[in-house]
């Protein structure tokens, strides 16, 4: 059954996949699978592999990302995953993709032009998992709150102009002070995504 | 008063053009990346665009010069720049909010610049602005000042309403980017109903735009006017920290990644720039490459990390 995901619910507490998919939902394909019942129906995910692994997405397992069992080992794994994600923001240790990555970070405007051109978005029956802004818009967020987190540059001009007619309007999304480029971000953004693969 | 608001003007210029060169030359400074080797590049010759080809087709294409086709690139460019040509064939729902949007914008900043020939002609060769060329120019920068408010305020209103209802957009709209419309609208509607309403006597753009070259703190601007002029001075210098700076990663995105073919020869820079990467030192983890600070690009290049043995 298609179920509308939002960003926020990369975040939640759960162990079952964000969703599942059924034949009827996907683009319709030409002959020998023309119609939904010519083709396997999708494997829901053991409950064996849920216990065992990080896998919320759908009813795949890619990347075997064991699941931690204690807070140790959760802080550890966030720690790894935050490292990775800085590497992948440097020369050093990205020059092969990071002008492409960089300037799609900062610049997207989110008008979701490319998910029409998306072959998997589109053959997906436009869900919302595989919406190509779906998951970097996340990774977009993760960039600003842990690589970014810059002090928004022109703040004196702000303070002085325009700080006591915006007091306790944006309190909720973090003070001024904590703006980034990419303007003022919901605080409910997720703080780790456990099935991104791990770039460490 | 009017002083305030110069200074403000001129710190807000300063600030505005001051972080879009940084920002441009951070962009200009970032390595070259893996391509993406999409063709046809429209500074192709016009028979290789034609059936999506490249100079690389060629054998020994290394050994011939490559001409650059700088009008089929100027054609694709000013297509984009002027009417948004990629939104209008890939998105055209919204299209007309945005081009609205935008080409309010254009005809802002044409204005912006009409007043401030205007203002300079008044102080510089006063006779002509008393003329019929002043009087034209007059009509002018009303018209498309005017055009200019309506159609930015209509076409930000428009993309507000599809941003809080569309939830193709709602579910990736930030708290930012409808504080970005909504910053735009104020700044509209102010200066548009400042400039209205202004009280008889009150100065107009070209007594403004003269006022503030030669700093005359005479000036008395009527409040909402002001508050307006200085609003959209605060909205100048803070679009190069939004991602509504898209003009200059635009420029990158076309020029550097989608276009970029231009080819590796021994002894050029990018051979030169090549070397220096492979130099450098990751720090993946992973076993394929196993980066320990030591290891360069190229060891990993050449070498297989992942049979070496574990230290």
């Amino acid at each position: 059954m298609k179920k509308s995901v939002k960003i926020a619910d990369m975040a939640k507490k759960r162990r079952e996949p964000l969703i599942h998919l059924e034949n009827e939902e996907l683009m319709p394909l030409p002959e020998p699978l023309d119609g939904p019942a010519k083709d396997h129906n999708w494997t829901p995910l053991s409950e064996q592999a849920r216990e065992k692994y990080e896998c919320i997405l759908d009813d795949t397992c890619v990347v075997n990302i064991p699941r931690p069992q204690s807070k140790k080992e959760e802080d550890a794994l966030v720690q790894k995953f935050l490292s990775g994600l800085e590497k992948l923001f440097t020369r050093e240790s990205n020059w092969t993709f990071l002008q492409p990555l960089i300037l799609t970070m900062e610049h997207c405007a989110r008008c979701q032009t490319c998910s029409e051109s998306c072959h998997i978005f589109e053959a997906s029956g436009h869900n919302e998992l595989y919406r190509p802004t779906y998951r970097s818009e996340i990774l977009r967020r993760l960039y600003f709150k842990h690589i970014k987190k810059g002090v928004f540059p022109p703040l004196p001009l702000f303070i002085v102009l325009l700080l006591p007619a915006l007091r306790g309007r944006y309190r909720s999304y973090g003070s001024m002070l904590s703006l980034t480029t990419r303007e003022f971000m919901p605080v409910e953004e997720p703080t780790f995504i456990w099935s991104m693969e791990p770039f460490s | 008063m009017a002083g305030v608001l110069y200074v403000c003007f001129y710190a807000c210029g300063l600030v505005f053009v001051v972080a879009c060169v940084v920002k441009a030359v951070s962009y200009a400074k970032l390595p070259i990346h893996l391509r993406w080797e999409l063709y046809p590049v429209p500074h192709e010759e016009p028979d290789r665009v034609r059936h999506g080809g490249s100079y690389f087709e060629e054998s020994d294409w290394w050994t011939k010069s490559v001409r650059f086709n700088f009008l089929g690139e100027l054609k694709y460019m000013a297509a984009e720049i002027a009417f948004l040509k990629a939104l209008w064939e890939f998105k055209r729902s919204l299209w007309y909010r945005s081009y609205a949007f935008h080409l309010g914008l254009y005809l802002i900043i044409s204005t912006a610049a009409l007043v401030l020939l205007a203002a300079l002609l008044g102080l510089f060769a006063p006779g002509i602005l008393a003329g019929a060329a002043g009087l034209y120019l007059h009509w002018i920068y009303t018209v498309t000042g005017s055009a200019g408010v309506i159609l930015s305020f209509l076409g930000a209103a428009a993309l507000l309403q599809r941003r809080l209802t569309d939830p193709e957009l709602k579910n990736y709209t930030t708290p930012g980017d409808l504080f970005n419309l909504l910053f735009f609208m104020l700044v509209l509607l102010l200066l548009a109903a400042g400039y209205a309403l202004r009280p008889a006597g009150a100065p107009g753009v070209v007594a403004m735009a003269q006022g503030m070259l030669t700093f005359d703190l005479s000036l008395r601007i009527p409040g909402l006017l002001f508050t307006g002029l200085l609003l959209g001075a605060i909205l100048t210098a803070y679009i190069p920290f939004t991602h509504m700076s898209h003009f200059i990663a635009k420029y990158f995105t076309y020029h550097s990644i989608r276009w970029n073919d231009e080819p590796n020869v021994r002894g050029g820079k990018m051979e030169a720039k090549l070397a220096e990467y492979l130099t450098y030192r990751p720090r993946w983890a992973a076993s394929h490459i196993r980066g320990d600070g030591v290891k360069t690009w190229a060891d990993v290049a050449t070498t297989n990390p992942a049979q070496e043995p574990q230290p």
